[in-house]
């Protein structure tokens, strides 16, 4: 699709004061004059080889580009699924606990709220409020500390869906028959929770873990860029804005590994959270 | 303890000297004194962008500038505080009435790398970026800068590499370690200033052969002031004093340039002092700077050789009437784009010539906003109901789409009617406005300086209208144009006032033949912390960038 747009990455390499016979000059250089097909089967061919292409318009391979940006979006998505699942959880735990008090009513409207803040406008908040007046925190850049503000303004509305999944789930699993029994038998509520409910609860929110990691691990585009983290939504950005063909499809190629991947580790805690699935 | 004779007698002169420096200061920016140049300390900036590149054949771009004016050294460069040419790796003298330039290195000059620097190298250098395929990616874009060099045809279409026992280009002439020799088809009265261009900085031709053209620039030496201590690309480089610099030694011990940083974020680090200063300063934060009294006082701002212009595509019937585009320029209104698009940050243009290039005509004025009279001449030139034109902007820049929506308002008072399209993608719109067969009557278009001489400007301009639509040639006023432009250059360095005035006349006529509108000329803004060298041309050169060879901080 982006070789589909007409645009001459040739302008983009050569400058804005290009002459025509310029470009076409690197045009012919390069192998831009090429058939689309004849291009994409050279690509093919080199991804067989282990190469991701070259980017003329960063002068750089474009496989050390996106292995330099993986790992800090890997680790800003570890970082902001951990946040997500200590908040969503203990969100979703206290509100279950709370059940149709004053108390689970307020978590409810928090929820509600958390989830329709865009991470986006939340990043910017932290940002101007939380590092810049505050100075909690560094104003964005690639460090321990700089990660907290990013993962916690993609945690925050994350962790709403975990806690509205989590006590919709809990509240089915009380009314099934061995949990009524358990409680019927004496067992503490929250042993039967820690040993019955929360188990069975969790399928659902595995599911939905999923799909998180797999948005996840594609790049968040805007907070990269807000807080200057240089990892593939970074890159994605950097490419888009200059059409570079290479590092646009690198990128989309390895968005759907981590789909493929976040589906496989779904498939695998399946097993783990419930041991009477089976693939067999 | 008292102090003893010998100590009192050194003490006195000592702390009177003291005294005196303090007194004696320098008087910086906005009238905050500096108490003289201190060595050491780290100066940072950002950039919005990333650095593409470090190899010269490849360079194009402002942000890869920046880096590589510190890493190399050209043969001339242009001084500290002006736009003079001055000797960098070599001093010159010019023979042959013009058409001979002959370069005496330097013979301290070394690469970072302890090398000495040599002829060989220099035409290495220029061989390299005038050949076909320099850095692997074809002809460099700016290779055809040197396209006055005898031999250059023969060597770009011979297709070779530079390498031992291959000629390169004819015109370069090594005569022995210390001296080069470039010889020209014509005298160029800007030939210096093509040699003070990135794509001449002097390169170290074994690093160039033992890395290749596609990771050299990972490993790029060369003998500036500066060189890299690490780059990790797209994120940060860091620049360390060249210990075999032949030049004044930088008084910082280090230079962090940040890649990739948003313009506002710039703004937040600058205010927490994260960074030395900001020279990223868009239309958006200098209104957050102009209302925070801390930060408006360490804001300036300088003139900046740049058109902003409205091409027509001459090949369209309408634009061949010169009623026409004489409307066209009536029909603008430049004062309302400097103050609403710019925020003040400019002037409006007369003429294609920036007020700091020799050359500017100081007695043309802007066309004036006249809806009225740009109605009358519409009607004189057969469109009694007004003309309706495709006006092609790029809208990745909100100022440009600000400008667009003003240009579609004001015009339409003078009989314009402007069907607007935004195009999102340079690699999209630079080739549809170059065709002058597309559907576009008038395009949005700039023109940074890449050096400040006229040359750069009515030639570099002037040239490409015509070579992209030849028919243009019958109804734009070229002789005489053409004649005055290529005179200007041929004159020696001598007689620059001579060749201002032929700039001055060939400037007249494009302004009265309305060939673009002119708008505005943008100014260059920097937010400077008060702890560094008030020397504001270090941070807003008219041509180079950042000059971190001069930078010194003070910290009180």
């Amino acid at each position: 699709m982006t070789y589909g747009i007409p645009q001459n990455p040739a302008a983009i390499i050569a400058g804005a004061k290009a002459t025509p016979a310029l470009m076409a000059e690197i045009d012919k250089a390069l192998g831009f004059n090429r058939p689309l097909i004849v291009r994409y089967g050279l690509y093919l061919w080199n991804l067989l080889h282990g190469s991701l292409g070259y980017s003329f318009i960063m002068h750089e391979a474009v496989g050390p580009m996106v292995a330099r940006a993986v790992v800090p979006t890997l680790a800003l998505t570890v970082f902001a699924v951990v946040m997500e699942l200590i908040l969503g959880f203990g969100f979703g735990l206290l509100s279950d606990w709370l059940r149709s008090g004053i108390g689970d009513a307020v978590l409810r409207i928090s929820t509600v709220t958390f989830l329709s803040l865009p991470a986006y406008w939340l990043g910017v908040v932290c940002l101007s409020v939380v590092a810049f007046r505050l100075g909690w925190f560094p104003l964005g850049g690639y460090s321990f500390a700089g990660a907290i503000l990013p993962a916690f303004a993609v945690a925050l509305p994350g962790s709403a869906y975990y806690a509205r999944l989590l006590r919709s789930s809990l509240q089915q699993v009380w009314m099934e028959d061995y949990a009524r029994t358990a409680l019927a038998k004496g067992v503490s509520p929250a042993r039967v929770l820690v040993r019955h409910v929360l188990r069975n609860a969790l399928l659902t929110i595995v599911t939905y873990f999923g799909l998180d990691l797999a948005n996840l691990l594609s790049g968040l585009i805007i907070i990269e860029v807000i807080f200057d983290w240089p990892g593939l939504g970074s890159l994605t950005n950097q490419a888009i804005g200059n059409l570079d063909g290479s590092v646009i499809m690198a990128v989309t190629l390895v968005a759907a590994c981590a789909v493929i991947m976040a589906n496989f580790l779904t498939d695998v805690l399946y097993l783990w959270v419930d041991p009477r699935i089976s693939y067999a | 303890m008292a102090l003893g004779r010998p100590v009192f007698r050194l003490g006195v002169p000592a702390l009177t000297s003291l005294a005196l420096l303090g007194c004696a200061g320098v008087t910086g920016a906005k009238g905050m004194i500096h108490k003289g140049p201190v060595n050491g300390g780290t100066v940072t900036m950002a950039l919005d962008s990333n650095i593409a590149t470090l190899d010269p054949a490849d360079w194009t771009d402002i942000p890869s500038m920046y880096a590589m004016d510190e890493i190399y050294s050209t043969l001339v460069t242009y001084a500290e505080n002006s736009t003079t040419i001055v000797p960098d790796l070599a001093t010159w003298t010019v023979a042959n009435g013009g058409r001979t330039y002959i370069f005496h290195l330097n013979p301290k000059a070394r690469f970072s790398n302890g090398v000495p620097v040599t002829a060989a190298d220099v035409k290495f250098s220029l061989d390299r970026v005038t050949s076909y395929n320099a850095s692997g990616q074809g002809p460099a874009p700016y290779g055809s800068s040197y396209s006055n060099i005898v031999g250059y045809n023969r060597w770009f279409n011979n297709g070779s590499a530079p390498k031992p026992g291959v000629e390169g280009l004819a015109g370069i002439q090594v005569l022995n370690p210390q001296t080069v020799v470039i010889h020209l088809h014509t005298p160029a009265g800007s030939f210096l200033n093509t040699m003070a261009l990135m794509s001449a900085v002097i390169v170290d031709p074994a690093v160039v052969k033992r890395w290749g053209p596609k990771d050299y620039e990972y490993h790029a030496v060369g003998s500036g002031s500066f060189k890299v201590q690490s780059w990790t690309p797209g994120r940060e480089m860091v620049l360390v004093p060249n210990p075999y610099y032949f030049g004044p030694k930088p008084h910082v011990s280090k230079v962090v340039i940040e890649e990739n940083v948003s313009p506002q974020l710039q703004l937040l680090r600058f205010e927490k002092g994260q960074l030395s200063f900001d020279i990223n300063i868009d239309s958006g934060t200098y209104l957050t700077i102009r209302s925070n009294p801390k930060l408006a006082k360490l804001f300036h701002k300088a003139p900046y050789n740049e058109i902003v212009f409205l091409k027509m595509n001459l090949s369209h019937k309408p634009m061949q009437n010169k009623l026409v585009r004489q409307a066209l320029n009536y029909a603008v209104n430049k004062q309302l784009l400097v103050k609403v698009v710019l925020n003040g940050l400019g002037q409006p243009a007369s003429q294609v010539l920036p007020p700091k290039v020799p050359g500017y005509n100081t007695s043309l004025k802007p066309y004036p906003y006249n809806p009225g009279l740009a109605r009358e001449l519409l009607k004189k030139a057969g469109y009694p109901n007004g003309l309706k034109l495709n006006y092609y902007y790029l809208s990745a820049n909100p100022d440009v789409v600000r400008m667009a929506l003003i240009l579609e308002q004001t015009m339409a008072a003078a009989g314009f009617h402007l069907q607007l399209h935004a195009v999102s993608q340079i690699g999209t719109y630079f080739p549809f406005i170059i065709n002058p067969k597309n559907n576009w009557d008038l395009a949005f278009s700039d023109w940074p300086q890449d050096y400040p001489n006229a040359q750069d400007f009515l030639y570099n301009l002037y040239e490409r209208l015509l070579t992209l639509n030849p028919n243009a040639r019958q109804w734009v006023d070229t002789p005489k144009f053409s004649r005055l432009i290529n005179q200007a250059d041929a004159l020696p360095t001598s007689k620059s006032a001579e060749a201002d005035r032929l700039y001055a006349e060939a400037d007249a006529i494009g302004q009265q033949n309305a060939y673009w509108v002119n708008l505005y000329y943008p100014d260059q803004e920097a937010l400077v912390q008060s702890w560094m060298a008030p020397n504001l041309n270090l941070y807003m050169h008219p041509v180079k960038g950042p000059q971190f060879q001069y930078m010194w901080i003070h910290r009180p």
